[in-house]
């Protein structure tokens, strides 16, 4: 028995989804405020879009993360040595793709990834890093659900499942 | 001072570089291998190598890093360069009837991480379009894991030892067009010799839903197997493929059996909240007991959780295995089907300790589902008189433990 169901909350038997609209579960590591859900929603094929859709096997994972680029990581190298060496003084410069991935799953199983990135460049103190996505690269991330919008209209596989799920539950 | 300062760092940097695995050039070989000069490299007939998917899927999350880690990615990148340097026609298997092989490589790789070493084996077996078993054995290789999210060692072990395996190839059949002229389709290979058969990567449950034995399941019992065996007493038999729905998470099975007990579903679409039914499967198997276990609850609610896809929400006792079980009636009628449980690990993280909250799809999707696909079944009026006995014994007496083998 696979254990199918992600809650993070205390469940309601609240009414199931009926309507027509396929229910698609929202995971994104992105801030609400961000308002990527919001975007999304707006899509046709994603109007029942949702975080607290726990039971529907389809999931919509919204992820991001910093991939080194080849001159970066020796940049990034050097400067934290010469960084150390200063005490601090010289500040690490980082080169980095930020990017920002969508996974479409139905029962864990991937039937969609769709990634896009932005090259940035950073200075930061080797005292006062944080980790935090800057206000750059949010302000791209904040672009990705209209890429995405486009990519997912040529997803097959998600239009097969839209059309399964009108037939099993038709709208009432 | 700086000078020793410096040192510190320089040795800090070599140390730092010295941990960081790289990516091997996949047309450098391992030393001591060499291909015979009368091969032809490229060599052109065309190889198909196979590989589980629960080797391939292989993904974890190192909270360490905060990232996932795919030893699947870099075994399938790391085997796919191995054969591509030598054979110039030479992809992954797909059980399709569009690709067909000359040459066909059964591939089951093995990790076990210690202390920062990667231990790596790749057994393998290589047949011909007749399925003949031509050559077998194993390669092994070690890499330090180095760094994890690069998938680096994971890369570098599979391309060390499939290199091997591709250069014995090339010097022991010698494969020219002339000597394999013949291509047959992957899909009609006789999927038993290529799988593991000693061992099921997974197990679960179905029952018979027609005399013909036809059996329905959960779909995800039958996730990637290469072969799947259901078990009925003390028969076995091979398994396929009939219909299936990932969406409801539902399949049918076409076996050899004949002539079986079969559970009727039950007129309407009706859920009774607080009904008693019964739940047979076979959870844990390899813990529990061989025979069927048989768990009674009720009906707890007539609706699963928000978003679930018609599912009534039951109390009887389930285990991973007992998926794809029959829920029933005491009358010994078909109520729905096992498909999933609540995922306690983060309730508990919570505070929350659930108890008996399990789901099954509901009969009036299971109906529905079978006429899209014609699938006979029949169907019975409620009985709400009859004992429970008379629903443990239909129950009992139409479950099949399924095996998943890759």
């Amino acid at each position: 028995m696979k254990y199918s169901l992600g809650l993070f909350a205390i469940m309601s038997f609240a009414a199931q989804v009926n309507a027509a609209d396929l229910p698609v579960q929202f995971i994104s590591m992105f801030d609400k405020e961000l308002g990527i859900e919001e975007q999304l929603k707006k899509l046709p094929q994603l109007k029942n879009l949702g975080e607290e859709v726990y039971g529907t096997p389809v999931k919509l994972l919204v992820t991001y993360h910093d991939q080194g680029t080849a001159g970066g990581d020796v940049a990034s190298f050097t400067s934290l040595m010469f960084a150390a060496g200063s005490l601090g003084i010289l500040p690490i410069v980082e080169n980095n793709d930020f990017v920002v991935s969508y996974e479409l799953r139905i029962h864990s199983k991937s039937i969609a990834n769709f990634s896009y990135s932005i090259n940035t460049t950073e200075a930061k103190n080797m005292y006062t890093m944080d980790h935090k996505p800057s206000k750059e690269v949010l302000d791209f991330a904040k672009t990705t659900p209209a890429m995405f919008a486009k990519d997912l209209a040529s997803v097959s596989a998600f239009k097969e499942l839209q059309q399964e799920y009108g037939f099993y539950f038709p709208a009432k | 001072m700086n000078i020793k300062f410096g040192f510190v760092l320089l040795c800090l940097a070599l140390l730092v570089s010295g941990c960081t695995t790289v990516k091997k050039d996949p047309t450098a070989l391992p030393k001591g291998v060499v291909v015979n000069k009368s091969v032809q490299v490229p060599n052109p007939v065309k190889l198909r190598y196979y590989i589980p998917k629960s080797s391939l899927n292989s993904r974890f999350f190192a909270s360490w890093r905060g990232l996932w880690v795919n030893p699947g990615q870099g075994l399938a990148q790391g085997v796919d360069a191995a054969f591509k340097s030598h054979f110039s026609d030479s992809a992954l298997a797909q059980f399709n009837a569009n690709d067909d092989y000359a040459l066909l490589v059964a591939l089951a790789p093995e990790w076990k991480p210690e202390s920062g070493v990667l231990n790596f084996q790749l057994n393998y077996k290589v047949f011909d379009t007749k399925g003949k078993l031509l050559m077998e054995g194993k390669e092994t290789d070690k890499a330090d894991i180095g760094d994890i999210a690069q998938t680096a060692a994971f890369f570098n072990t599979a391309l060390k030892t499939a290199q091997v395996i591709s250069v014995k190839v090339l010097n022991t059949l010698k494969p020219s067009l002339s000597g394999f002229p013949e291509l047959a389709k992957i899909d009609q290979v006789a999927k038993e010799a290529i799988a593991d058969m000693k061992k099921p990567v997974s197990t679960g449950t179905g029952f018979f839903i027609n005399k013909d034995g036809q059996i329905l399941t959960a779909a995800h019992v039958l996730d990637d197997c290469l072969v799947t065996k259901a078990t009925f007493g003390q028969k076995d038999s091979y398994a396929t493929l009939s219909a299936n729905s990932t969406l409801l998470d539902t399949a049918v099975l076409n076996s050899e059996f004949t002539q079986v007990p079969y559970l009727p579903l039950r007129e309407g679409d009706e859920t009774v909240v607080g009904e008693p039914v019964a739940n047979v499967g076979y959870p844990l198997q390899g813990v529990l007991a061989q025979s069927a276990n048989l768990t009674r609850g009720n009906v707890s609610a007539a609706e699963g959780i928000p978003g679930s896809m018609g599912h009534l929400q039951f109390s009887a006792p389930i285990q991973p295995g007992s998926s794809g079980g029959p829920i029933v009636s005491d009358g010994g009628e078909l109520l729905g089907m096992a498909v999933s449980t609540l995922n306690v690990t983060n309730l508990i993280e919570k505070g929350i300790v659930p108890q008996n909250v399990n789901f099954a799809l509901k009969r009036q999707h299971i109906r529905r589902f079978l006429d899209k696909h014609q699938i006979a079944y029949s169907s019975s009026k409620p009985n709400f008189s009859a004992d429970f006995r008379t629903g443990n014994d239909a129950a009992l007496a139409t479950v099949v433990k399924l095996s998943c083998y890759q």
